[in-house]
């Protein structure tokens, strides 16, 4: 079957051609520019234009929105409005000497590819442009070695005899209608062409998809559970009487089976594939590296914007932040709201429910609330009269993070610690009352001793949980704001970064992610054990 | 002696306006902080200066004077501090509310919210005043003192009563203002984020979904993981939950301490090579890929929740089954099964939640948009380039409604489950 991106063709449509006003020097049309999302069933994400080129260019501008426009200015405005569109602006440079280092200033988009022809007759056949031999891939170059991504090199250089030129433009969401517009200009940076050509392209969902999967292994997956299913009851059948004494590995077995396949080999697996050099792109046939990934985890390797940190400890700090702020929070609003439901308040069980709605709602769909609310435009600043960007600004960012998952965890804790409570008798509280301890003497030296035995597990859950709590960052913020191609972006916890390393868009470094798994698996335990050593302690000093 | 004890009481009396004074500050002392704090947000700290420091400085002056112990001397400097502080308070209030008024925004619900209890404690302090006045000047009065007591017996805890329910309103709108907001997009028309008053609401969010195709697709595909998961999580734990609890063999112990072990595994860091080996298995992109990985998370759980179940239930009974010839699976259908279902319930309850809404996996595991999962689908709904919010609350409704129920109606049961694992350890 064909793909659908097939049915869903979408055709270039030349839309604008905007001359304003008339130079010494005629404008020099653009004879040609024609864009297109799906020349190619396996690109993602990318748009392809292609263009005439015209005399005395020395460049070539590339300005993306995601809505139309007609000139520079208005599309300048619609970005402040609605945000990028894709990735920043591209340039094309043509210069005599392909393949120098030249002096550039210009920053284009990573992973942007170009071709180029000199042939007389260009041709537009979109979908053949780099197998064909009548194109050759440009140069490409920067002065600015610390900035480009490894792997992809800067600014696409073509030669001046070039009569045609075709680019990949990648960062294009699928599906979205994304403009194009194209001035050429000379060495000063002044239009040679005043016109600007704009055409609208998108990439279809169907033709970054992948074709249908091979149902083979599912359909024997299915047979073996059925097979083992059926297997089980006939062998439990068999159990008799005389059988029995033996029978208890036996039951024990599938359970034990199912968690070694699919949990501690995994693991183990991960900790293998930590020190091969397995990417998405070798997959199958990694090496050995030993400990290289664990030394890149901090090197000027994967410091991507060239400030001399890579990011892990900026990473790892947030990580403590967002786990003990989160966490403490929650102690003690669960505790406060626990104590205020059993200190006789009438209504309780009504109050109670209502506390657990926070906990019942879906995570995800709490969190995604909260993300409409936070809007810039949204009901909170709405209702405090502020106009706060909440998720895109350093601080506030952090801030609504931990804020968000405060209101998604207290309620868990409050009806936890409400058991605690609930549990502990009631003659000892009379006993104390005769005894004349009450207020705060009370809750440390009586209540709080006797919630111990809840509140350490629990406390430690929340810790382990909320250290793995994936969902709220990656659906609010993404781990942004700044996030810098590649590096953790403020509000980026280890786990999120780990997830953005092995399938984030620049992501498929899978050996490199497993190290840091193992990294925070390590520290997971070392806490863990620490944390139970401590709090043993503790609950002994409080009997 | 009871002339002592009167007395004394007189001494240690405090009447009933004062203690509520107390508590109103206390209040009013954490909402000024708090306006100072949206002030600054609002970045016009600079701009109620005078307002911000008199609510402060009045409600931490009255609260020092009326916090001391029953004056046995007259004390006429705490008596007037008390009362300048209830005066700034009630002032500061005023005056905000006004120059709040003046601002482009004018007074906000937030505003009244802020500063109408500062407000009402300064009031309520002034009206009070001879009460104070005769506290702070110890002028004290047996009989009345006697009386008073009886008040504050009788009334305070009262008081104390609404207080807590004032409370206990706001902690409410805390944790339903997101869902609130929701079912109020529900259905306003249009997909933008604010939404509108009753005469224009509409259930076209709930018609596009009901009526159309995705809704239909994830939900399907939601309920056969989480039912096959719940399943097959059951079959796989029933039997060896039973066999941990009837019997001792050769690494038991190891493995109980396996099941305890794996709980503690931070599911989102095996996720990488989780992708890779189901990559290798051919389960990517399959509802049973996923069922198995949601399989696995909830076994450990399961099995400790049921053996604990079993361990409570008398071998007797089993005993006397296979002197009656029963072999182990009649055991399980006609014995076990029967007298463990509230366990089983809870167990089953439980994985059916998990993975139900369990995003992460289903995030990386899945590719096409006809595999996905509720949450998956409904985060499609409300993030990309233009999210639209008014959809989204509609599904967020429909899918969180039946979870909601079930929580509000298991949760004694949940909140044990949850923690059952973690406690034994």
């Amino acid at each position: 079957m064909p793909p659908s991106g097939v049915r869903w063709a979408s055709v270039a449509v030349l839309l604008v051609l905007l001359l304003a006003s008339v130079s010494a020097e005629a404008p020099v049309p653009l004879t040609s520019f024609e864009a297109s999302g799906d020349f190619d069933a396996t690109a993602n994400n990318v748009i392809r234009v292609g263009f005439s080129t015209v005399d005395n260019a020395s460049v070539y501008e590339m300005h993306y929105a995601s809505a139309n426009f007609s000139s520079l200015a208005e599309r300048d405005a619609n970005l402040l409005e609605n945000g990028f569109a894709g990735f920043p602006d591209a340039w094309v440079r043509v210069t005599t000497q392909v393949g120098d280092p030249a002096e550039d200033n210009f920053r284009t988009s990573e992973l942007m590819r170009c071709w180029w022809t000199d042939g007389t007759t260009p041709s537009f056949d979109l979908a053949t442009v780099p197998q064909s031999s009548n194109w050759t891939e440009a140069n490409y170059t920067s002065s600015d070695a610390t900035w480009v991504y490894p792997d992809l090199e800067g600014t696409p250089q073509v030669p001046p005899t070039s009569t045609a030129i075709v680019c990949d433009l990648p960062g294009v969401a699928r599906g979205q209608e994304v403009w194009f517009g194209i001035t050429p200009a000379d060495e000063n940076g002044i239009k040679v062409s005043e016109g600007l050509f704009v055409v609208s392209a998108i990439t279809l969902a169907e033709s970054a998809r992948p074709g249908d999967i091979d149902m083979t292994p599912i359909k024997l997956w299915l047979a073996g559970i059925a097979a083992a299913v059926m297997l089980s009851l006939v062998v439990l059948r068999q159990v008799t009487r005389r059988r029995r004494d033996k029978a208890g590995p036996v039951m024990v077995l599938p359970a034990l089976l199912m968690l070694a396949l699919l949990t501690f080999y995994p693991v183990g697996y991960g900790i293998y594939i930590s020190f091969t050099d397995q990417t998405a792109s070798n997959y199958g046939d990694a090496e050995w590296v030993g400990l290289d990934n664990y030394e890149a985890l901090n090197s000027d390797q994967y410091d991507y914007d060239g400030d001399g940190d890579p990011g892990f400890w900026r990473a790892f700090q947030f990580t403590l932040i967002w786990t003990f702020g989160c966490v403490f929070f929650h102690v003690v609003l669960g505790l406060s709201f626990a104590l205020l439901l059993e200190s006789g308040l009438i209504g309780k069980t009504a109050w109670r429910t209502v506390l657990l709605v926070p906990w019942a709602v879906p995570g995800y769909i709490s969190t995604l609330m909260w993300m409409g609310m936070l809007n810039r435009y949204g009901v909170v600043n709405e209702l405090l009269g502020t106009s706060i960007d909440f998720l895109a600004v350093d601080g506030w960012a952090k801030t609504s993070v931990i804020f968000v998952n405060i209101w998604l965890g207290f309620s868990f804790m409050t009806m936890t610690l409400s058991g605690g409570l609930q549990a502990i008798p009631r003659n000892i509280y009379e006993a104390a009352e005769v005894d004349g301890v009450r207020g705060w003497d009370r809750f440390r030296h009586l209540t709080l001793p006797m919630l111990m035995p809840t509140l350490v597990p629990v406390s430690m859950l929340g810790m382990i949980w909320t250290f793995n709590l994936f969902s709220v960052i990656y659906l609010l913020t993404g781990g942004g704001p700044d996030r810098f191609y590649g590096e953790p972006g403020v509000t980026d916890i280890l786990v999120t970064f780990v997830f953005d390393i092995a399938f984030g868009p620049n992501g498929g470094l899978y050996g490199l992610a497993a190290a840091w798994s193992v990294v925070i698996l390590v520290m997971l335990i070392a806490f863990s054990t620490v944390y139970l050593k401590i709090t043993k302690g503790g609950e002994a000093l409080g009997d | 002696m009871r002339r002592l004890a009167t007395d004394l009481a007189s001494r240690w009396y405090t009447p009933l306006g004062l203690l509520v004074s107390r508590w109103l500050l206390w209040v009013a002392i954490v909402q000024s902080a708090l306006y100072v704090g949206l002030n600054a947000m609002r970045q016009e700290l600079w701009q109620f200066p005078a307002v911000l420091s008199m609510l402060l400085v009045g409600a931490a002056l009255s609260l020092r004077a009326l916090t001391m112990r029953p004056p046995t001397r007259p004390q006429p400097q705490r008596y007037l501090e008390a009362t300048v502080g209830s005066l700034l308070l009630a002032i500061g209030a005023v005056w905000g509310l006004w120059a709040q008024g003046g601002t482009d925004d004018g007074v906000l619900l937030v505003d009244l919210w802020f500063l109408v209890p500062p407000l009402l404690t300064g009031i309520y302090a002034l009206v009070n005043v001879n009460l104070h006045r005769s506290w702070f000047m110890a002028e004290h009065d047996r009989d009345r003192s006697e009386a008073g007591l009886t008040e504050v017996r009788t009334k305070a805890p009262r008081i104390l009563q609404v207080l807590k329910q004032v409370l206990m309103v706001h902690l409410a709108v805390f944790a339903l203002l997101p869902p609130m907001w929701v079912m109020l997009l529900s259905l306003t028309p249009g997909n933008g984020l604010n939404f509108v008053g009753p005469s224009e609401w509409t259930f076209e969010h709930y018609r596009f979904h009901l009526g159309g195709e995705n809704f239909w697709l994830w939900l399907r595909n939601s309920v056969l993981v989480s039912v096959g998961t719940t399943l097959l999580g059951l079959f796989i734990a029933f039997p060896a939950a039973y066999g941990f609890s009837r019997y001792r063999f050769k690494g038991r112990n190891v493995g109980l301490f396996a099941f305890l072990v794996v709980q503690m595994f931070p599911g989102a860091l095996i996720l990488v090579p989780y992708f890779l080996v189901m990559k290798g298995f051919g389960l990517l992109d399959s509802w049973i890929g996923l069922m198995l990985a949601y399989t696995v998370t909830a076994l450990p759980l399961c099995v400790w929740m049921m053996k604990g179940f079993f361990d409570s239930i008398p071998k007797e009974l089993e005993e006397a089954a296979i002197v009656d010839g029963c072999n182990q699976l009649q055991i399980f259908t006609r014995i076990m099964f029967p007298l463990s279902l509230p366990a089983v319930a809870v167990t089953s309850l439980f994985s059916f939640l998990a993975a139900w809404n369990e995003f992460l996996l289903a995030l990386t595991f899945l590719s096409s948009d006809t595999k996905y999962t509720l949450p998956i689908g409904v985060t499609a709904v409300a993030t990309g380039q233009s999210p639209q919010w008014g959809d989204f609350a509609a599904i967020s409704i429909l899918v969180s409604i039946p979870v909601v129920l079930l929580f509000i109606v298991f949760q004694r049961y949940l909140v044990d489950g949850m923690t059952a694992g973690s406690v034994k350890g």
